[in-house]
């Protein structure tokens, strides 16, 4: 684990009178898989959202590699990233390839068309899914076979650093725990940086090097792994556990 | 029929039918967060999904505004002859000596300038639809209105621009 790749330091932010992050700091180390778990709510698609420059903090200060994002140009810096996002976010006037091929011909380097489709169709395979697949459109697929897609666009361009926003939410056990594997396979053979939020504890224990969690929009424990299960933090073993009893309220 | 009625009405139809339909599109976009998602792809929504539309829209209104004037004055040809008895070689005639190219020229710019804002409308609602299928619903009522609005006050402001 060589050094820090993205630093969020104490970056707020409230939509009118609510507060949903609240000085909140995160390291992640370079080829690290860090998993950010919380309740519903408790702004850990917002801290993605600010981290990609889709939402502005209120304050405080996000570096990728030491370097302040404001300092870097938006476009060079977007093309480290990749995201899978919670609903897919496929574009469904485009079919699945052109979907997965949309950074190779429109990026900064725009590559032939066959080239691009190559490609697509490569990772179309390593997400597991048949090339007839490649003429389709979103709609024409099931729920599973959206996110491989978006997984598949995710990792396209061989970005370093990747968000997965709820990988499996909305997906039966077994299909959540194939994109799970995946999603490790991925991340280990590709070495990059991930950052997955979740609330499905089977991901945890699958996806993350380490672990965060998100309470009162505060990291309420960080920490390896192996010392999830460890913890005596009330918050953590209540969410662990699902109880509805315990310090978190279940009425948000 | 060239001057005013035409644009109007072709734009005011066009601003129902288009705008709305960019407005619920971009709006459905937005929130199914293909937006975001074409943002973290380095591509700019703006660019990728404005322009067009609003070029597209620039460019055709005054087409179809141009047919509708020809359909129109036919129309009004038809009745004349048929219903009210008029000869035929004196209409045509009267037509086409009323009938100034500054009337036709002034009424395609109208129409342009109308299918500009028509997708503008369209596109800005959908961009700043809000989340929820309600959202959506809303964002492309604000589009129809407000392009049918600005339609009718812009087109009063040039045609004291024009005459």
């Amino acid at each position: 684990m060589a050094g820090v790749m993205i630093s969020v330091k104490k970056i707020k932010k409230s939509f009118n009178e609510n507060i949903v992050l609240d000085g909140i700091s995160l390291d992640v180390s370079k080829g690290e898989s860090m998993v950010v778990i919380g309740g519903s709510g408790t702004g850990k698609s917002v801290l993605l959202k600010i981290i990609l420059g889709l939402v502005k903090p209120d304050s405080g200060k996000i570096s990728i590699e030491g370097q302040d994002i404001l300092n870097i140009g938006r476009t060079k810096f977007l093309d480290r990233f990749g995201m899978l996002f919670q609903g897919g976010a496929l574009f469904d006037s485009l079919n699945v390839w052109q979907n997965i091929a949309f950074r190779l011909v429109r990026g900064q380097h725009p590559m032939k068309k066959s080239d691009a489709k190559d490609i697509a169709l490569q990772k179309l395979k390593r997400v597991g899914l048949n090339p007839n697949v490649a003429d389709l459109f979103p709609s024409e697929l099931s729920g599973g076979m959206q996110k491989r897609v978006g997984l598949a666009r995710a990792i396209a361009s061989s970005p370093e650093i990747i968000f997965f926003d709820e990988p499996t939410t909305g997906l039966d056990p077994i299909m959540a725990s194939v994109i799970n594997e995946l999603i490790r396979e991925i991340v280990v053979e590709m070495g990059v940086t991930a950052i997955t939020i979740t609330h499905d504890m089977t991901s945890v224990r699958a996806i993350a090097d380490r672990v965060a969690m998100i309470h009162n929009g505060l990291v309420q424990w960080t920490g390896p792994i192996k010392d999830l299960e460890k913890s005596n933090d009330p918050y953590l073993n209540q969410f662990l556990n699902g109880d509805s009893n315990g310090p978190i309220e279940a009425i948000r | 029929m060239v001057r005013e009625l035409g644009p109007v009405l072709g734009g005011l139809m066009v601003a129902g039918r288009v705008s709305a339909s960019i407005a619920a599109e971009i709006g459905t976009m937005k929130v199914t967060e293909q937006i975001d998602a074409l943002t973290t792809l380095s591509t700019n929504p703006m660019k990728y999904l404005t322009i067009p539309r609003v070029l597209a829209a620039t460019l055709s209104l005054p087409i179809l505004v141009a047919i509708g004037d020809i359909i129109g004055i036919l129309g009004g040809y038809i009745v004349a002859i048929n219903r009210l008895g008029f000869n035929s070689a004196t209409y045509l005639n009267n037509t086409l000596s009323f009938l100034e190219s500054s009337d036709i020229i002034s009424g395609l710019v109208k129409a342009a300038v109308f299918g500009f804002i028509i997708a503008l409308m369209g596109c800005y609602h959908g961009m700043n639809s809000d989340r929820g299928a309600q959202g959506v619903g809303k964002a492309t009522t604000n589009a129809v209105v407000s392009a049918s609005v600005l339609i009718l006050t812009i087109n009063y402001l040039l045609t004291e621009l024009f005459f």
